[in-house]
């Protein structure tokens, strides 16, 4: 209905400039790039820390995946289309310090996530309750950012709701956890349903805070599937979970830079080039790059999608 | 304090001296129409005074006997002896000057108002000023010449919107008689609602607003409607490319009654109808507006006077697409309607009281098949307020008065129907308030070379029930609702604004002005897009909306050269606004169903400052005015652009207007030239891949980006046709935009190909709404 609405006044507009008006093509000076570095770190409690790094690239610069270039990964020849292969950072120097301690983070393959390398680190694990500072070295200039992992907040109960009214529907899930009291939460949450991630995905509202709610008990919450990009798009049920799924829930606590980083994050997806929408600029904590350093507080559960067990009231222990 | 400052003075003074008053109206000889801020003074005395907006002027000094001189621009200057041994009620009728006869009397129109009054940062533009410009589709219109002033700008290619001093639309009070007009625009701000015809007169206030005004930060255009000629039947209009015009007045009773009715269709529609043919799935698909503006007026006596008056005025765009089963309606427009009593209790107390409905609304209607879905929001006004002005003597004036207004806001409301469904999400959404206000100015001579304007306004805004209050928590999802029954009191704010101005009189004909107003505006104009659309919402303060607060200094020096042939002024202004609001960032606009729409906002503030220059050459056979302003306008707002101040979207740095008429013989030739610096937006610099594959949007800082410089230059060439006694008809071919300036109206990006198969593309195009655009209008009058 929203769609609607805005459609019908572009609609409106439109029959105005097709009365009078004329458009042409015409080049910004802003249109000369020079594109920034990408950070994609976290660290998660009871986890080494992993940093991906990559570049941005020029709005107006054409995306073309079809020219692809063979690049030796760890030994293993992989076609990468060379649009991405160039936004790439393969060789900066990556460092995770805590109390005087320092990880310096490995670059690693991994093929389950884009663009199929990480840095990760091999020294220090996330503690809730500590701060984090990361280090990268690149092309002669020096990032830095903090992050924090504050304490994680355990879930109460959870169950499965189906979607549909029908036998075996596909469905989401509800669960219960308790806010403590005076002080300000940030909650993010992932889930990893086994035999279908290959990672932990997040649906596509994954974050949520307590300022309505803070140090309530029984605060319910729902989880859809997550956008897991090597499913089919068309898959009607990928964003739900399936009856005999099991599914592993991550609730974890963050703080609030980088909170603000994924609520950023989330309304810049709808946006993009519609003169009539409100700019939605992502707010990260690193000086002069895109993207974020966040740590999680990390309070992980499994759950078993049976669709017997739909009545609310018959809550399931995780 | 200058209120117990002014008195102290006042009183021995008038304690020594036997003085006596003279009073009355001031008006056209021809029409009868009251004239609006004549100039009336004794020459001897160098002491005078204007008339008010109902033609009234009351001046007392010592007995004696002097020359009495009354001026107005466009009008023979009256002169004649008074003996003031007794007050004394004088009716003036002044017989206008010759138009377009080549000669014009050079004494008629000389003014030093500009010099000598306290205003500061007021304009009075005469409609015959605004009626020579050049103009788009051949339609006169105030807002477009209004935003050709020094510290006045557009708010976009052919706008009515308009920005004072760095404010926002939305803080600029809109009067019709005395009625606030909430949307001034027809045809999304193309043109504005008010038809020349039935407009005697324009005063714009950007600075230093008086107690009488209130409810907004940054201006104050005050329309007045002519009454009707009381002399005789006359009739005037016109014929345009777009829309045709006319407008008829005469007395009821001859010096008694008169009425005037005006209106104005535009045609499009029915221009475009022929080229739809009726198989076309788009038949039926049109768009019109139309005005109508009517006023009576009574003499009840020579002490009082009765006025009715009002304005209806509708957008229609109907879209059909028989194709896939839509049709759609979407009207909108304003309602007006004002009824004022006008009441002398004595030579010095005159008081206006008056009564006022304002309405606007917008709403779509639309049907898909069998599914009706009905899109409506509003404000209605109902107010209720009486001034009064006090003429103690000696160039001293006091007004005082009380002002009531009912608000009822709909920030938007939906309801639907299908044979199956049925939603109606209406009453929950409305907002009702009550604004209370009184206020007292004083306006006296505290030195010879001194004046003081100072005048305190006491206002009281309060938000009621019934009203339902949508909690929500990050994720969007309502945690609680809290409501309140109704004439229960969600909120309520109450305010002193205090205002002062004053001039301070350097020689004959140079003058320092300097003046501070302190306002409070309780109601907020919601934009989401670049551009002013009609389904900008209206909202009140509330329980989460904070009123606007501004203030504003500003200092002026005003000189005229070889006897007031030519006015010119240096104007500076520092201005703050607090809480302003903005759409959450990323936030597009939606309905609002089981949420309060200003549930969306985030707050800041806002600062302007600039330099106004004005040059205005009011007669001889070229006649004209230029304005230049320099001036920075940020808005500061916790949640946009990390915290940073930003360059608001119409900061402009430098704007300038020009405009040039000269009359020779039967030809009269006019140009207008705008220059502005490109409106701020911000622009969408880069892309990255993050969270596994997805793309996200970089975009630079908050409004960073310029886009490019607005100009143009318009012409007009009008020919007098026929002039005989009172009937002229004329031919008016004007040229919008004569260069063909491809100025920028938005900037939007397009895309080619798809993520998908490979293949992207961006580019960036802009949409230019006005190439040049010839027009020719024919206009009479008889």
């Amino acid at each position: 209905m929203k769609k609607n609405f805005a459609h019908t006044l572009i609609l409106l507009l439109s029959f105005l400039i097709f009365l009078v008006g004329c458009e042409e093509d015409i080049t910004l000076d802003y249109a000369e790039y020079d594109p920034k570095m990408v950070v994609e770190g976290s660290i998660f409690s009871g986890e080494y820390a992993e940093v991906i790094l990559t570049k941005s690239t020029g709005y107006f610069e054409e995306i073309n995946l079809n020219d692809s270039t063979l690049i030796e990964l760890f030994g293993i020849p992989v076609y990468v289309p060379t649009y991405l292969y160039n936004t790439v950072i393969f060789d900066a120097t990556v460092v995770v310090s805590e109390g005087g301690q320092h990880d310096t983070l490995q670059l690693i393959p991994d093929l389950n996530v884009f663009p199929f390398v990480k840095y990760r680190g091999s020294k220090i694990k996330g503690e809730p309750g500590k701060s984090y500072d990361l280090t990268i070295e690149y092309d002669n200039q020096e990032y830095w950012a903090q992050t924090s992992i504050p304490l994680p907040v355990p879930i109460d109960s959870l169950w499965f709701e189906p979607a549909f009214q029908e036998e075996d529907s596909p469905g989401f899930i509800r669960g219960l956890f308790s806010d403590p009291k005076g002080v300000r939460n940030y909650y993010r949450i992932f889930s990893k349903t086994q035999g279908r991630d290959s990672t932990f995905v997040h649906p596509f509202v994954s974050i949520w805070d307590d300022t309505p709610f803070d140090g309530q008990d029984s605060i319910e919450f729902r989880i859809f599937h997550g956008d897991n990009k090597l499913e089919d798009p068309e898959d009607p049920n990928r964003f739900f979970f399936l009856p005999g799924e099991e599914v592993l829930i991550r609730m974890c606590s963050i703080d609030l830079p980088h909170y603000r980083f994924w609520v950023g994050y989330q309304q810049n997806s709808g946006g993009g080039g519609n003169p009539f929408a409100n700019p939605a600029p992502v707010e990260g904590n690193i000086p002069n790059a895109l993207g974020n350093w966040g740590g999680y507080g990390v309070y992980e559960t499994s759950f078993f999608v049976d669709s017997l067990q739909v009545d609310s009231l018959n809550l399931k222990s995780p | 304090m200058g209120l117990a400052m002014a008195l102290a003075l006042l009183f021995p003074a008038t304690l020594l001296a036997q003085k006596f008053t003279l009073s009355g109206y001031v008006r056209d000889k021809q029409t009868g129409e009251e004239l609006i801020g004549a100039n009336i003074y004794f020459s001897e005395l160098l002491k005078g005074t204007v008339s008010n907006t109902y033609g009234f002027y009351s001046i007392s000094t010592e007995k004696g006997s002097y020359t009495l001189v009354i001026s107005y621009l466009g009008y023979e200057t009256y002169e004649t002896r008074i003996e003031l041994i007794k007050d004394i009620r004088l009716n003036i009728e002044l017989q206008p000057s010759g138009l377009s006869t080549g000669e014009v009397t050079i004494q008629a129109d000389r003014t030093d108002k500009n010099v000598k009054s306290t205003e500061t940062g007021t304009i009075l533009l005469p409609i015959k000023t605004i009626e020579s410009l050049p103009v788009l589709f051949g339609e006169v219109d105030i807002l477009k010449t209004i935003q050709l002033l020094p510290g006045v700008q557009s708010a976009g290619e052919g706008s009515a919107g308009f920005y004072v001093r760095g404010g926002g639309p939305d803080q600029n009070l809109i009067l019709l008689d005395g009625a606030t007009v909430y949307n001034a625009s027809h045809l999304f701000g193309f043109f504005s609602v008010f038809n020349s015809d039935a407009i005697k007169d324009v005063k714009l206030i950007k600075g230093g607003m008086p107690a009488e005004y209130g409810g907004r930060l940054s201006s104050v255009l005050d329309i007045s409607m002519k009454e009707g000629n009381m002399k005789e039947y006359k009739a005037r209009g016109g014929i345009s490319l777009i829309a045709s015009r006319l407008t008829v007045e005469g007395p009821i009773k001859e010096d008694t009654s008169s009425f005037i009715i005006s209106g104005r269709r535009t045609y499009v529609d029915l221009l475009i109808r022929p080229f739809v043919p009726d198989s076309s799935p788009f038949a039926g698909s049109g768009y019109y507006f139309y005005d109508l503006n009517a006023k009576v007026n009574y003499r009840i006596s020579d002490r009082d006077r009765v006025f009715l008056s009002g304005y209806f005025g509708r957008d229609v765009f109907s879209f059909a697409n028989a194709e896939n089963g839509v049709a759609m309606n979407i009207p909108w427009g304003n309602t007006t309607a004002s009824a004022r009593w006008n009441h002398l209790f004595s030579d010095k107390l005159f008081m206006n009281t008056t009564a006022i409905y304002s309405d606007y609304q917008f709403s779509i209607d639309i049907l898909q098949n069998d599914f009706n879905l009905k899109l409506f929001s509003g404000i209605t006004n109902y107010t209720l307020k009486t001034d009064f002005s006090y003429f103690p003597g000696d160039n001293h004036k006091i007004t005082f008065g009380a002002n009531y207004t009912r608000h009822l806001f709909i920030p938007s409301s939906v309801s639907g129907q299908s044979e199956e469904v049925s939603i109606d999400v209406g009453d929950a959404l409305l907002q009702f308030a009550n604004d209370y206000s009184i206020y007292i100015n004083d306006e006296f001579d505290l030195t010879p070379r001194l004046r003081i304007n100072a005048g305190l306004r006491g206002t009281i805004f309060q938000q009621v029930g019934p009203f339902t209050r949508y909690v929500k928590n990050a994720e969007g999802v309502n945690t609680d609702t809290i409501t309140w029954n109704a004439g229960d009191e969600v909120v309520r704010f109450q305010n002193l604004e205090p205002r002062l101005s004053m001039r301070y009189t350097l020689g004959k004909s140079n003058s320092l002005k300097a003046s501070y107003t302190h306002n409070y505006q309780y109601i907020h104009l919601a934009s989401v897009s670049t551009v002013l659309l009609p389904t900008d919402l209206w909202i009140p303060s509330s329980d989460v909306v904070f009123p606007q607060v501004g203030n504003q200094y500003s200092i002026g020096y005003f000189h005229n050269f070889f006897e007031d042939y030519l006015e010119t002024s240096v104007e500076l202004y520092y201005k703050t606004m607090e809480n302003q609001i903005e759409y959450r960032p990323g936030s597009s606009f939606g309905l609002t169903v089981g949420d309060n729409a200003d549930n969306n906002f985030v707050y800041g503030d806002g600062e302007s400052y600039g330099m106004e220059l004005f040059v205005r050459k009011n007669f001889g056979s070229i006649t004209g005015f230029a304005g230049y302003t320099l001036s920075r306008t940020t808005r500061q707002f916790d949640d946009i652009n990390l915290g940073n101040p930003y360059p608001a979207r119409y900061d402009r740095r430098h704007d300038f207007s020009g405009t040039l008429t000269y009359e020779y013989d039967k030809w009269q030739f006019s140009a207008v030239f705008v220059y502005g610096t490109g409106s701020a937006f911000t622009p969408i610099v880069g892309r990255y891949f993050m969270d596994n594959g997805t793309i996200v949007t970089e975009y630079g800082d908050f409004n960073s980006f310029r886009m490019p410089h607005y100009h143009r230059m318009d012409v007009s060439i009008t020919y007098l046709l026929m002039q005989k006694d009172e009937r002229r008809s004329s031919l008016n071919l004007s040229v919008y935009n004569v260069y063909n300036r491809q100025n920028p109206y938005f900037i939007y990006y397009d895309f080619q190909g798809s993520i998908l198969d490979g293949q992207f593309a961006t580019m960036a195009k802009q949409v230019t709404i006005f190439p040049i655009m010839p027009s020719i209008a024919w206009n009479f009058s008889f």
